[in-house]
C-alpha cells in the first residue's frame, strides 16, 4: 500500500527521511493530544485519496483520527460542538480536508463561539487538483496532515490588551478637522481640537462660496439632531458639545509615548483680547504696525463664533500697545505668555489641510505682477466685487484663466490637484453673473469635471458664455504698458493665438500645508512622494498613516474637495473610535528574541517594518551567545506592535528570533512535504493573496503536477536563504515562492525581503554548483484561472534547465564551468 | 581600551586568521576576525576615519569559517550539503541585505581608537595597545600634511 511514512521513528525524529541529520535539530514533534478530523468531503476525494490509508497513516500514538464523510454537515457539527465544550480536554483540533479559507467560512458560526480549527489542507491543494495517481496523491496527502500534525505552530502567547487613552489631539481646524473633532466628541471620545490660527474653518473661510452648493464654505456638522442638517460657523462655534475643546493659536511641539497612550505637548499663544472686547474696532485703527500676509494691521478681526473677533499676531506686533491705549472696555492685555501643556492622547489625527502653491511655481506665467493673480486671490476678492457690479462697473473687460498653472509640470507640481478644474468653472459663471460684459477665457490642456454633478458646472459653465480654449501658454508676457499678452496653440482650431486680456487668473495646484510635514515627523507618520502624509493603503486604509494610532483626513493626504474632506473626516472618526475601542490587535503571534543567540546587531530592527524591535543593554544575567561581549545589547519585541510577518527572522544573521513559525518547524514541514517524490517543486505561498488564488485555484480544479509541494506562511517575508538552500538539500528541482502584488505585500517589506533573501539563495546555490530555479511571483486572487497552467509551465521549465546541466555533465565539462560566472571583483 | 578576557582568547587563537592589524596613532592595534563578523555594519558608521567599510560582495567561503551554532554556521551547514564543490568565489549581494557583506578593513586609515571595538556586538574587532616603540606607522590620513609620501 501507499503511506510510506515510517511511523515507527522514535523520538519523532528524521524517520521519515534521510537520516543525514538536520541543520537545526528537529522540531518539537510530539503528538499528545492531536485530535485529527479526517474529512472525506462527501465522497468528492474518492477518486484519487484512498482514505482507509489515510487513517491507517495518521493513526498514532497520542492522535486521535475521527473520520467522517463531512465534517461541515449538520451531525458533524453537533460533534464539533461536543468538542469545543470539552475545551482542551480535546485537545488540539485539526481538520484534515479543505483550505483553512473554505473551512472557516463553513464553521463560521462555532469559530465565533470559540472553536478553535487549525488546517491541513488536502482537498484544494491535494485531491481536486491532481490526477488519477491515487498512490502518489495519498502519498502527498498523509504527508500535508502529518506535517500539520507533527510539527505545529507555536502556541500563540496572548497579548494583553493595550489600554489606550480615551481622549484624541486632531491636528488642525480646517474643515476636515472640524469635522473629525465634532464627529468623535459624539462618539463620546474627549478631544482637542489645535488649530495654529487664531480661527477655526481653514482655507473654507477664505474661498467665499464653493462647490457643489453653491454657498459658503465651512458650515459646521450639527451636534444635535433638532438644529438641522448643518450648522453655521460664523453664527456660532460648535463649542456647545461637552467633549470638545477647541485650543486656537495652538501648536504641537513634541509628541512621545507609544501607540495608544501618546503624550502631546502643546503651545498656546495667549489669548490678548478678552472676552470683554464690543467689536468696536477702534484697536484696528490705531496699530501702526502691518500685519502678516498683506494684512493692513497686526490686530485684525474675523467673522467667527457669531462676532468679529480680533486676535493679535504675535509675530508682527511690536507690543507698542496702542491698541489697548484706545480701547474703551479694558480688553487688550498684552502681558500674557505662551503656555505649554501635555495631553495624554490615545490617537492622532492629522488634518493639516493644503494650501495653494507658492508663488514661485508659476512666476513664468507672470505672477507676481500687477494684472496677475491665483484663484484664491480671486476668491478673496470676488465679494468685494460685488459692489462695483451694483454701480455697472467692471474690474477687467477680458478676463483669461491659465488651468495647470505650474501642475502636471515635472519642473514644479508633478501631479494634478484635482480642485483646480472645477474652481475655475465656478468663478468663470460667479463673473459672467456679475459682470455679463466681461469676456471670461479658460485656457486648459485636459478639462477635468468627471461625475454627473461636475459636468452640470461645465456645461452650465457653457451657458453662462464662458469661452474654453483648448491649449495652455508656456509664458505669459507683458507688452510695453505692462499689460499681459500671452500666446499659445489653439489645439482645437489648430492655430497660434494671441489673447491681451487685462487679467490673468492663475489656477494653480495644491500643496501640502506648510507645518504638515512638521507635525507628521512629530508623530512619525511618513509622507508620499509629493509630501502629503503617506495613507496607510490607498484603497482600503486612506484615513490611516503607516503610523500606528496616527490617523489622516482631508487635504493633509491629498487635495480635496470640502464634500469629499467632510465624508473623509466622518471616516477617520470612525476609525479612530474602533481603534480606541477595540483593545488591541486581534490574533497577532508576536515573535521572540533568544537572547541566548542574540549578538544585539540590530539587523531586526532596521527589517522591521513597523518598528515593533528594539535594541536594550543586556542584563548581566541574561544568557548570551559566547561570542557577544558582556556590554552588548539584545533586541527586544515590543508585542502589541509585532504583527507576526517574521520578517525579521529572515534578516536575522544568527537565528535567535523565534517566529511562531519557528525555523526548526518551517524545516520540518519542509522536509515532510517536499519528501517521497523524484525532484519535487516547492512553492511557498504567503497567506494572504496567495493563498486566495490557489484556493480559488483549487476550487476550480485545475490541475497541476502531485510533485508540487506547497508550504504556506504568514508572509513571504519569512522566508531565509537557509529554507531555500534546505530545499536545495531536499533535492528539490526547482523552488517558487508567490506571494502578494508588487508593493501590495500586506506587511509592506515582505515581498522585498523575500526578493533579497531569493537572490542571495540563487547566488549560493549556484556557488555550489546546483541548479536550482527560483522564481517569485505576486499574485491576486483574480489571477487564478492561470495558476494550473502557471504550475504546469513552471514543471517545465525547471526540467529544461535541469536537463541542460545532464546533458553538460554528459558531455564531459568539469564542475566547476557549471557555475555561471560570477564576474570580476 | 575595551578588551575582554574572551577577546584576549580569540586574540591568542585566532591571530593567524586575522584579516588586518594596524598599528594607529593612538597606540592601538586594531584586529579583525572574519569569522566572527556578522557584517552588520556598527563598526562602518562608529568609525571616524572611514577605515571600516562595508564590502558590496560577498565571500561564501566566510560562511564556512562561522563558529557552529550560530545562524551562519546552520546556513555554512546547509551549503556544504549541497555542495557539488567548493565556493567559486565573492559574489555581488542584494543592496538591502546588509547581513551577508563582508567588512573591508584599511589598516593605514586606522587612527587606532578603539571606536570600532566598543560598536562591535560580537567581538569580531578587537584592540591591543602596543608599545611607544611599536606604534611608528603613523596612518596617511593622520599624519602631518608634510610628512606625506
Amino acid at each position: 500500500m501507499t503511506a510510506g511514512l515510517d511511523h515507527g521513528a522514535a523520538g519523532g525524529g528524521g524517520g521519515f527521511d534521510e537520516a543525514a541529520g538536520t541543520v537545526l535539530g528537529e522540531a518539537g514533534t510530539t503528538r499528545t493530544g492531536t485530535r485529527a478530523l479526517l474529512c472525506e468531503c462527501a465522497g468528492t476525494m474518492a477518486g484519487n485519496l484512498d482514505f482507509d490509508a489515510l487513517e491507517r497513516g495518521l493513526s498514532a500514538p497520542a492522535v486521535i483520527v475521527e473520520r467522517r464523510a463531512m465534517w461541515c454537515g449538520r451531525e458533524a457539527k453537533g460533534r464539533l460542538v461536543e468538542l469545543l465544550e470539552l475545551g482542551d480536554a480535546a485537545g488540539r483540533l485539526l481538520l484534515v480536508g479543505c483550505s483553512s479559507d473554505f473551512a472557516a467560512r463553513r464553521l463560521q458560526g462555532l469559530t465565533d463561539r470559540g472553536l478553535r480549527l487549525e488546517s491541513a489542507d488536502i482537498r484544494e491543494g491535494c485531491s481536486w487538483v491532481h490526477g488519477d495517481a491515487r498512490e502518489a496523491v495519498t502519498d502527498k496527502a498523509l504527508r500535508i496532515a502529518e506535517a500539520a500534525i507533527r510539527f505545529p505552530a507555536r502556541q500563540q502567547r496572548r497579548v494583553a490588551p493595550r489600554p489606550s487613552a480615551n481622549r484624541v489631539a486632531v491636528v488642525g481646524g480646517g474643515v476636515a478637522g472640524a469635522q473629525a473633532a465634532v464627529e468623535l466628541a459624539r462618539m463620546g471620545h474627549p478631544v482637542d481640537l489645535l488649530e495654529r490660527r487664531p480661527f477655526i474653518g481653514g482655507r473654507a473661510t477664505a474661498i467665499g462660496a464653493v462647490f457643489p452648493t453653491g454657498d459658503c464654505g465651512p458650515c459646521l456638522p450639527a451636534t444635535a439632531a433638532q438644529s438641522g442638517v448643518r450648522k453655521c460657523l460664523y453664527r456660532n462655534v460648535a463649542v456647545d458639545h461637552p467633549n470638545l475643546r477647541i485650543r486656537r493659536r495652538t501648536t504641537v511641539q513634541s509628541v512621545s509615548g507609544r501607540a495608544g497612550d501618546f503624550t502631546v505637548q502643546v503651545r498656546s499663544l495667549p489669548e490678548m483680547v478678552g472676552g470683554e472686547c464690543i467689536d468696536c474696532g477702534l484697536c484696528e485703527e490705531a496699530c501702526p504696525v502691518p500685519g502678516p500676509g498683506g494684512q493692513a494691521t497686526a490686530i485684525a478681526g474675523e467673522v467667527y463664533d457669531g462676532r468679529v473677533l480680533r486676535s493679535i499676531d504675535l509675530d508682527t506686533c511690536t507690543f507698542c500697545g496702542a491698541c489697548a491705549q484706545v480701547c474703551p472696555v479694558d480688553a487688550i492685555d498684552l502681558t500674557p505668555a505662551a503656555e505649554l501643556e501635555e495631553l495624554r492622547v490615545g490617537a492622532v489625527v492629522i488634518a493639516t489641510g493644503c494650501e495653494p502653491a507658492p508663488g514661485h511655481l508659476v512666476t513664468h506665467l507672470g505672477y507676481g505682477q500687477s494684472h496677475v493673480m491665483t484663484q484664491v486671490e480671486l476668491a478673496e476678492k470676488l465679494d468685494s466685487w460685488q459692489e462695483q457690479s451694483w454701480q455697472g462697473r467692471a474690474p477687467a473687460r477680458h478676463l483669461v484663466m491659465i488651468q495647470c498653472a505650474g501642475s502636471r509640470d515635472q519642473r514644479r507640481l508633478p501631479y494634478c490637484s484635482r480642485l483646480c478644474c472645477m474652481i475655475a468653472i465656478k468663478h468663470a459663471i460667479r463673473l459672467r453673473e456679475l459682470f455679463p460684459e466681461m469676456r471670461v477665457t479658460i485656457c486648459f490642456q485636459e478639462l477635468r469635471t468627471p461625475g454627473a454633478r461636475d459636468e452640470t458646472w461645465y456645461l452650465a459653465a457653457r451657458r453662462a458664455g464662458v469661452e474654453f480654449v483648448r491649449g495652455s501658454p508656456a509664458a505669459v508676457q507683458m507688452d510695453g504698458d505692462g499689460r499681459p499678452v500671452i500666446e499659445l496653440e489653439d489645439i482645437g482650431a489648430a492655430e497660434l493665438r494671441r489673447l491681451r486680456p487685462d487679467l490673468v487668473v492663475l489656477s494653480t495646484g495644491l500643496v501640502p500645508a506648510e507645518e504638515s510635514a512638521e507635525v507628521a515627523r512629530l508623530v512619525g507618520a511618513p509622507l508620499d512622494g509629493d509630501g502629503f502624509v503617506a495613507q496607510l493603503d490607498a484603497k482600503n486604509r486612506t484615513t490611516e498613516t503607516r503610523a500606528d494610532g496616527v490617523f489622516v483626513c482631508g487635504s493633509a493626504s491629498g487635495p480635496k474637495t470640502i464634500a469629499e474632506c467632510i465624508t473623509d473626516a466622518a471616516a477617520a472618526a470612525a476609525r479612530v473610535h474602533d481603534y480606541l475601542t477595540s483593545g488591541g490587535r486581534q490574533d497577532v503571534r508576536p515573535v521572540t528574541v533568544d537572547a541566548a543567540r542574540c549578538v544585539g546587531c540590530g539587523a531586526c530592527v532596521d527589517a522591521c517594518p513597523f518598528g515593533a524591535l528594539g535594541l536594550v543593554d543586556r542584563e548581566a544575567a541574561t544568557l548570551r551567545p559566547a561570542t557577544v561581549r558582556p556590554d552588548a545589547q539584545v533586541a527586544v519585541v515590543a508585542a502589541d506592535v509585532c504583527r507576526g510577518c517574521g520578517i525579521c527572522a529572515a534578516s536575522c544573521p544568527e537565528l535567535a528570533i523565534t517566529h511562531s513559525l519557528d525555523d526548526e518547524t518551517l524545516l520540518s514541514r519542509l522536509r515532510m512535504v517536499a519528501g517521497g517524490v523524484e525532484s519535487p517543486v516547492v512553492g511557498f505561498t504567503c497567506a494572504e493573496c496567495a493563498a486566495a488564488t490557489f484556493n480559488l485555484s483549487g476550487q476550480r480544479r485545475d490541475r497541476y503536477p502531485e510533485r508540487v509541494r506547497l508550504i504556506e506562511l504568514p508572509c513571504l517575508g519569512r522566508i531565509s536563504a537557509l529554507h531555500l538552500v534546505e530545499a536545495a538539500r531536499l533535492g528539490a528541482a526547482g523552488v517558487f515562492l508567490a506571494g502578494c502584488v508588487e508593493g501590495r505585500c500586506h506587511y509592506q517589506r515582505g515581498d522585498a525581503s523575500a526578493a533579497e533573501q531569493v537572490a542571495l539563495a540563487r547566488d549560493l546555490v549556484t556557488q555550489m554548483g546546483r541548479t536550482m530555479p527560483i522564481e517569485q511571483w505576486h499574485l491576486c486572487a483574480v489571477d487564478h484561472p492561470g495558476i494550473g497552467h502557471r504550475l504546469r509551465s513552471f514543471c517545465d521549465r525547471v526540467d529544461e534547465a535541469q536537463a541542460g546541466v545532464t546533458a553538460q555533465l554528459a558531455a564531459g565539462d568539469g564542475a566547476r564551468e557549471l557555475v555561471s560566472p560570477v564576474g570580476e571583483r | 581600551m575595551p578588551l575582554s578576557a574572551r577577546g584576549r582568547q580569540i586574540a591568542g587563537d585566532l591571530r593567524g586568521a586575522t584579516s588586518g592589524v594596524s598599528a594607529g596613532v593612538l597606540g592601538c592595534e586594531v584586529v579583525r576576525h572574519d569569522e566572527l563578523c556578522v557584517g552588520c555594519g556598527r563598526c562602518v558608521s562608529a568609525c571616524p576615519t572611514g577605515a571600516m567599510r562595508q564590502d558590496d560582495w560577498f565571500d561564501p567561503a566566510q560562511l564556512f569559517s562561522a563558529p557552529a551554532g550560530t545562524g551562519r554556521g546552520a546556513l555554512a551547514t546547509a551549503l556544504r550539503r549541497i555542495a557539488r564543490h567548493e565556493p567559486s568565489g565573492p559574489f555581488r549581494v542584494p543592496d538591502r541585505v546588509r547581513t551577508f557583506r563582508g567588512i573591508l578593513f584599511s589598516p593605514d586609515l586606522c587612527a587606532g581608537c578603539g571606536a570600532c571595538v566598543r560598536a562591535c556586538p560580537t567581538g569580531a574587532v578587537e584592540a591591543f595597545p602596543v608599545s611607544v616603540g611599536e606604534a611608528e606607522a603613523v596612518p596617511r590620513a593622520l599624519a602631518p600634511a608634510g610628512a606625506r609620501p
